[in-house]
């Protein structure tokens, strides 16, 4: 009877630890897919932090000036004399002090030529004025110089200036002199210096009006495009941005741009559409866009106030009118490549609304002040960093053919439009990644996806900087080894250490993350998904450490795929063992490679799960495969909670340093011990001292010995989502104590002999059930020599029989023991109340559906 | 008899009107010498900084002016700092200050600059001693870009020009030159010159000037997390004062003092400081923040939140930094005892001009920390 009441409550607990374990559709961690950015239509290392690429084909400020000044000189001749030199236009028009040139002015209205000096007189520039007299040509040069001194002093930081300044007046003066000329020779040089004193004086109406009356009258060359600039620039000022940008693309005038597009908080992916879609800068800013719906990262964060679903609509239709308008074949190509993005992240964003509802409502009905675990867990997925939704649902992740044949359509027809390979790589991959994502998960799928896979290492090859070029390349840019990868950082300097191929291996991570490894779990196929995260993670870092011996693949507790393993069944673990050295197929074969297969990190993870499935016969199993050389490099080795004593009955914090490699095994061995001694003992308190310890063990194990059975937790408390993957650890962990310490007291009832009794509660530190009921035994008695308040044990019906002082009231031992009896009570307390909290929860919630329904 | 009485009404108007006019200023001179080469003692009077790249006090900052009749203003004229956008490493006024109101009629303007330890190092160049051109250089264009400010703005009534800069052991030789130039052509000008003095700067030689304010505020270290009041926390002043080697009383300059009526909320991930501070933040909003139940001024960030061109993203932390008037009392009393023992007149500044931090304080707390 008693071992069918035992055997009641092992099987009731083991069926409470299995019921959390993972189903094929039940919650598992979302794989963390920032900086992974798989649109890409031309050859770009960062164009995110760049606003265009250096390399760019467009002229810079500086060129553009150097070309503004060789035409300005050709057309000095052409409007002077082309017997000058270029040399002498250039000293004069930009050397010569403004103080000279006035000077030539004064001696030459003044009749007194020959007083010009000597060194300037031999300049065939000025002779030529000299001789035939040009006043209107040298008041010109004054104006100009004039003008060009003041705004060069307006623009020094150094001067504080204020409208009320001289400077401003005579900048002023000399726009109303060069207005007021009306001749058709030189009339766009004078045109320009009114322009440019207007606009330094800030009188953008004034100056726009003046050119719309003279506008007509200026021929097209360098000057009347020096001036469009200006105007621009006061169109720009004066609210009409648009209209100002035209002119600058015209004259490729970048800087003005990026000025407009900062100052208006104008979108340049719009604008290019709009207005440049023909533009050789297109493609960068093309990419930047297409980076902004790729890097969603902490660092990139700011990379969501673009993508609202309203404004990506509206990119969908510019990129469209932009693909329709293009007329060079790769721009109208990379138009429609971004269509496809943006059509695809519209649907994305259109999932990842619909399920932030659902979230959303689930929040809604939440009572924060009594869960405000699960109120945060929901808000943590509420504001996830993911680009989709919280994978934690996969079906959430799984869209239909339906809702991506739009963008798939638009990559068809940038596959039309240009031809190149390299592009096209780049359209196929992401053909991959849509299909991946919609494709129905069956044997086909796998196939398909091998086939795919290998497609992309091939690429991952083709890119990967090969070892005597890296040596070469090293050695002419004096690189080591360690300049390129950190022990500890694993690499640092990108280049070098992955080329191109880093591109072509994240893509296949996020394919293999984002959208096989939700599809196989969704269809229960774990081990597969399994699988794909571990060669997502880590293919490269094997071909690299190949490559590189300084790179050591050590075992991670950190990232996805141990989060993937970890939320698994010891069982599906097991499997996952078996298919890694027995592979069935080639997809097993072709995963297995670029995985990292450690034996014993896999091995002693199942032999863990089995410990927090209490099967500690498998435990043993695989625990003792693991060799213990290994067994020093898991993550909690180091840690003080891997020495403490699973069997003590109030505070395992009876050992201190560094952690036991055979720890786990050695907790195994002694439960399994135990479980052999509960069958074959027939004396019913030593039955009942066994199940204790076993009950005991049980219940330490996931809680101050929880290194035994998980490999996250924090020092403080209960895990949360900084610290550890477990996100659920509160709600699920708590019950599952609070239902060992439960039925480990029931086993006190079933002692036969009260001394044993006593000495066991004693032990378990339950006083006061001592006091009350055992306080004839041996045990009693201790306690009333050695503990200061045994008095406080003994139920108020009962003091007076038992008054008296303690005889020993001044040993401490007891006391301590006391408190630590106290702060567990305090703490079961407090874990009970959270049990009924989540009860209370659930209660409240099933009467609000009730209720509706 | 009518004379007498006319005289004391004459007073009474005198001192009850709300404007401080310059006969009033007259009455309170700074300096008890005309001499310019010897620090005097100083006088009292009140005063407080006004720290804003806009010059427009509203309403209520107008008749803080005049209720708790303040008698000089210390402005922020602008920053000297690097140019960043230049292919040169120069250095620049940067958030220079724009007059939007005229500046209170009759009330003494100090002109502020703050330089950034950057720009410093600049100044400095290769070698920090007098001949060094570029310190003289930029000593002078410092002052005359201040003077073209004043005379823009028509700010006439100015005595004295402060240097605020956190200087250290690297830039204390080029600082100290640059000071001696200033306090010369300002001397030379019939005008002095004033320095902010940090607590740590206390312990080393002070620069040539013709006095201090001693800040008693930014004490603590603003990006540790553990810092539970990095404006102004007794704890991090006691170790500066009442000591046996008092440094009030040995310190070279006179001192007034600046206390901190601000407040701001730093920013945390993960316990790692951001390079965010924000002002006037609601930390009410119960859907964004939630109050930390261990610690009363930090708060974790619930929902993503735009603030200015800060994101806050959940998890964030902001550690909520002011110091109540109680605070304030106290490290007063713990200031102000040395500046007593050691005999020493001084002034008692607030930072800053600012309704929103200023309304915290009731007028009898702001007139209790001007008052001593």
């Amino acid at each position: 009877m008693k071992l069918k009441h035992f055997t009641a409550i092992s099987i009731f607990l083991l069926l409470f630890s299995q019921h959390r374990q993972v189903s094929a559709c039940g919650p598992f961690p979302s794989p963390s897919l920032y900086t992974i950015n798989i649109y890409r239509i031309i050859d770009t290392e960062d164009t995110e932090t760049q606003w265009i690429s250096p390399d760019a084909p467009l002229p810079s400020a500086e060129v553009r000036l150097v070309m503004e000044k060789t035409k300005n000189i050709l057309l000095w001749k052409k409007q002077i004399s082309k017997k000058i030199s270029d040399k002498d236009i250039q000293k004069v028009v930009y050397n010569c002090s403004s103080e000279q040139i006035e000077n030539i002015y004064a001696l030459l209205t003044q009749g007194k030529e020959e007083d010009i000096p000597k060194d300037l007189k031999q300049n065939s520039f000025i002779r030529h004025l000299m001789t035939t007299r040009d006043v209107k040509a040298i008041k010109l040069l004054v104006l100009a110089k004039k003008s060009e001194e003041i705004r060069s002093a307006l623009n020094d930081t150094w001067n504080y200036h204020t409208r009320q300044d001289q400077a401003y007046a005579e900048l002023d003066s000399i726009a109303k002199e060069a207005m007021a000329y009306r001749e058709n020779y030189l009339l766009d040089r004078y045109a320009l210096q009114a322009v440019r004193a207007l606009f330094a004086t800030e009188q953008y109406e004034r100056c726009i009006e003046y050119w719309l009356q003279i506008e007509k009258r200026i021929p097209s060359n360098v000057i009347r495009d020096m001036i469009t600039g200006y105007i621009a620039g006061c169109y720009a000022h004066t609210g009409e941005a648009t209209r100002a940008m035209k002119v600058f693309f015209q004259n490729g005038d970048l800087e003005s741009i990026q000025f407009i597009l900062e100052k208006e908080k104008l979108d340049a992916f719009t604008v290019f559409a709009d207005q440049a879609p023909d533009s050789p800068y297109a493609p960068f800013i093309i990419q930047r866009q297409l980076n902004r719906f790729g890097f969603v990262d902490y660092v990139f964060k700011e990379a969501y106030k673009y993508i609202s679903a309203n404004a990506t609509d509206d990119k969908l239709q510019h990129a469209l009118k932009a693909a329709k308008a293009a007329r060079k074949p790769d721009n109208k190509a990379y138009w429609f490549y971004a269509a496809a993005a943006i059509s695809a992240e519209l649907q994305f964003q259109d999932t990842k609304q619909k399920h932030s509802e659902v979230l959303n409502k689930q929040i809604d009905e939440l009572d924060f002040n009594t869960d405000y675990e699960s109120g945060q867990e929901l808000y943590n997925k509420l504001y996830s960093s993911e680009d989709l939704p919280d994978l934690s649902d996969p079906n959430s992740a799984i869209l239909t053919q339906k809702q991506l044949q739009q963008a798939m359509d638009y990559l068809t027809e940038a596959e039309k439009h240009y031809n190149n390979p390299v592009f096209l790589d780049y359209t196929h991959l992401l053909r991959i990644f849509f299909e991946a994502m919609t494709r129905t998960y069956d044997s086909s799928y796998e196939q398909w996806l091998e086939k795919e896979i290998l497609w992309i290492e091939k690429k991952v090859d083709e890119n990967i900087i090969p070892y005597k070029s890296r040596k070469q390349l090293q050695l002419k840019n004096n690189i080591t080894d360690y300049d390129i990868i950190d022990p500890f950082f694993q690499y640092k300097n990108h280049t070098f250490f992955f080329g191109q191929a880093d591109f072509w291996n994240k893509a296949a991570r996020k394919i293999l993350l984002k959208a096989a490894v939700p599809k196989a779990m969704a269809v229960g196929k774990t081990t597969r998904a399994l699988q794909y995260s571990n060669y997502a993670e880590n293919t490269t870092l094997i071909y690299q450490s190949l490559n590189f011996p300084l790179i050591s693949i050590k075992p991670n507790y950190n990232n996805n795929t141990f989060k993937l393993a970890d939320h698994l069944t010891a069982d599906q673990l097991a499997a996952y063992i078996d298919i890694l050295m027995h592979p069935n197929d080639p997809l097993d074969s072709l995963l297995n490679a670029g995985s990292y297969r450690e034996i014993n990190y896999w091995r002693e993870m199942t032999g863990t799960h089995y410990l927090r499935e209490m099967r500690y016969a498998a435990a043993i199993r695989y625990l003792t495969e693991v060799d213990f050389r290994f067994q020093y490099s898991i993550n909690l080795i180091n840690s003080e909670c891997m020495n403490r004593d699973p069997f003590a009955a109030t505070n395992c914090h009876t050992s201190r340093g560094a952690g036991r490699h055979d720890y786990k095994l050695d907790f195994a061995t002694r439960m399994r011990k135990l479980q052999d001694l509960m069958f074959k003992t027939e004396d019913p308190d030593s039955l009942c001292e066994i199940r204790l310890k076993f009950t005991t063990g049980m219940f330490n194990s996931f809680h101050e010995c929880w290194a035994l059975t998980h490999y996250y937790k924090t020092s403080g408390g209960w895990l949360n989502e900084d610290n550890g993957p477990y996100t659920n650890w509160t709600l699920y962990l708590s019950p599952l104590i609070k239902n060992i310490e439960k039925n480990r007291h029931k086993e006190f009832e079933l002692f036969k002999d009260p001394e044993r009794k006593a000495a066991a509660l004693l032990k378990y530190g339950h006083r006061k059930e001592i006091m009350e009921h055992y306080s004839h035994t041996t045990a009693a008695e201790f306690l009333r020599e050695h503990c200061d308040e045994w008095k406080d044990y003994v139920p108020s019906h009962l003091r007076s029989k038992n008054s008296g002082k303690s005889p020993n009231s001044g040993i401490r031992i007891a006391a301590t023991s006391t408190i630590t009896t106290i702060v567990l009570r305090r703490f079961r307390r407090s874990m009970a109340k959270k049990f009924e909290d989540v009860k209370n929860i659930e209660k409240r919630n099933a009467e609000k559906v009730n209720g509706r329904k | 008899m009518f004379y007498r009485n006319l005289l004391i009404l004459l007073l009474l108007l005198l001192f009850s009107t709300c404007q401080p006019d310059s006969s009033r200023i007259g009455w309170n001179r700074r300096f008890q010498s005309e001499s310019t080469d010897t620090p005097m003692q100083t006088e009292s009077h009140r005063a407080i900084y006004h720290w804003k790249t806009t010059y427009n006090p509203n309403e209520q900052e107008r008749h803080f002016l005049c209720k708790h009749r303040i008698e000089k203003l210390y402005i922020r004229y602008f920053d000297l700092s690097i140019d960043r956008e230049g292919s040169s490493r120069q250095v620049i006024p940067s958030a220079v200050t724009t007059f939007c109101q005229p500046v209170p009629e009759g009330m003494e303007i100090v002109p502020t600059v703050y330089v950034t330890l950057d720009a410093l190092k600049v100044i400095a160049g290769n070698s920090g001693n007098n001949h060094n051109p570029n310190i003289r250089t930029y000593a002078q264009k410092t002052l005359s870009y201040i003077d073209a400010m004043s005379a823009a703005n028509n700010i006439s009534n100015i005595r004295e020009i402060q240097i605020d800069c956190d200087w250290t052991n690297s830039t204390e030789k080029a600082f100290h030159n640059f000071c001696s130039i200033l306090k010369k052509s300002l001397h030379d000008s019939g005008r002095r010159l004033s320095l902010t003095i940090r607590l740590h700067q206390l312990r080393k030689t002070a620069p040539p000037a013709d006095y201090g304010v001693l800040m008693l505020y930014n004490t603590g270290g603003i990006r540790n997390y553990n810092t539970d009041n990095s404006i102004l926390d007794p704890k991090d002043i006691r170790g500066y004062f009442n000591q046996t080697n008092n440094r009030i009383a040995n310190y070279a300059l006179p001192l007034d003092i600046a206390y901190p009526t601000f407040e701001w909320c730093v920013l945390f991930n993960k316990e790692q400081y951001c390079e965010g501070i924000l002002y006037n933040i609601d930390l009410r909003d119960k859907a964004h923040f939630r109050r930390n139940n261990s610690r009363n001024n930090l708060y974790k960030v619930l929902q993503s939140y735009t603030y200015g061109a800060t994101e806050l993203f959940p998890g964030d932390e902001l550690r909520h930094e002011f110091v109540a008037y109680e605070t304030l009392s106290t490290c007063k009393q713990l200031a102000e005892q040395d500046f007593l023992k050691a005999k020493r007149n001084y002034s008692v500044i607030l930072y800053h001009l600012d309704h929103t931090n200023l309304s915290k304080y009731t007028p009898y707390e702001i007139e209790a920390l001007y008052s001593h």
